[in-house]
């Protein structure tokens, strides 16, 4: 056999190995009330910087630009949870759930919305035909019934296009 | 105000992986698993035999290809006793065992692997001891069940 043949039919080894941690983090106040709410009473929020009056969602302790502290809950926005969309994408790459192990469905369109209190947010669209969107689609937050959510951002389904 | 309950979040990661040994490695483990052989590389240059095998010498930074087929008896050159469980899954052997660091005939590096069939306290420094293969060999280090004496 000559060497480049045995180097084809040489059989490669390895080990398999599985990842398996659970783990506990707290959300700390803010981030902590924002996704309670959600799931809770199925309310979005965002927290507004007192100095340059930008909204922040999820809320934060403090502003990223101004470094300063802002209103603890209720002292929050309420957001009505609709907007429109300003771009999205399709996702086509099989990306694997690090929590799970299993591969997620594809393709899937994710997109940026602009909410209308001003404010953008990412999530997942609900409509997979991309000749229906376009910049400037309203669109409205759906999220999952009450007893399946679990106070993770996931609790939001996606977002939906409405006629108006 | 906000509650004075942390919201605890509970997290899980669950991720399955292969990693190859490489072209190296493969064939050692070939090796152990096909023919119960312990294969060391030697360095054409300055003759030094290492187990496991590498593909650069550390000594002389020559390239190494030449496989040679090192002893499966040796000599223990330092050991230690484990007596405590840590990690049940993840632990070859229960408590108390004994792991040490293995100086095979023919080879210049030391080999770390299990000791047993032997009392821990009866174990020593410079004690000979041979390879014992598993019946089923899955091509990993463990197909080397443990080294007894001789």
């Amino acid at each position: 056999m000559s060497k480049a043949k045995e180097k084809e039919t040489q059989e490669y080894l390895g080990l398999s190995h599985v990842l398996n941690l659970s783990f506990n983090w707290s959300a700390g106040p803010y981030l902590g009330k924002w996704l309670t709410e959600l799931r809770d009473n199925g309310k979005l929020w965002a927290s507004r910087c007192p100095k340059c009056q930008r909204l922040l969602l999820p809320p934060r302790i403090v502003c990223g630009i101004c470094h300063i502290r802002t209103p603890e809950w209720p002292d929050w926005l309420q957001l009505s949870g609709k907007g429109k969309l300003l771009e999205w994408e399709k996702v086509v790459a099989p990306q694997m759930n690090p929590s799970t192990g299993k591969i997620e469905p594809e393709p899937y369109i994710h997109g940026n919305i602009l909410l209308d209190e001003g404010v953008t947010f990412q999530h997942y669209l609900e409509e997979q035909d991309e000749t229906k969107l376009k910049e400037g689609t309203r669109v409205e937050v759906v999220l999952k019934p009450r007893e399946e959510r679990q106070g993770l951002v996931t609790d939001i389904l996606y977002f939906r296009i409405v006629e108006e | 105000m906000t509650s004075n309950t942390p919201y605890i979040v509970e997290g899980r990661l669950f991720v399955p992986y292969f990693n190859y040994y490489g072209a190296l490695a493969s064939e050692f483990y070939r090796q152990l698993r096909d023919h119960k052989k312990i294969m060391g590389i030697k360095c054409p240059t300055c003759s030094k035999v290492y187990i496991p095998p590498r593909s650069t010498c550390a000594k002389c930074f020559g390239n190494l290809n030449e496989w040679v087929d090192v002893s499966s008896k040796g000599t223990v050159t330092t050991y230690t006793i484990i007596h405590y469980t840590y990690s049940p899954s993840n632990q070859p052997m229960d408590v108390p065992y004994a792991c040490g660091i293995i100086q095979l005939d023919r080879a210049d590096t030391g080999l770390c692997h299990l000791l047993g069939e032997m009392s821990p306290d009866k174990i020593s420094v410079g004690m000979r001891v041979e390879a014992v293969f598993k019946d089923q060999r899955q091509g990993n280090i463990l197909d080397i069940k443990y080294f007894r004496p001789v």
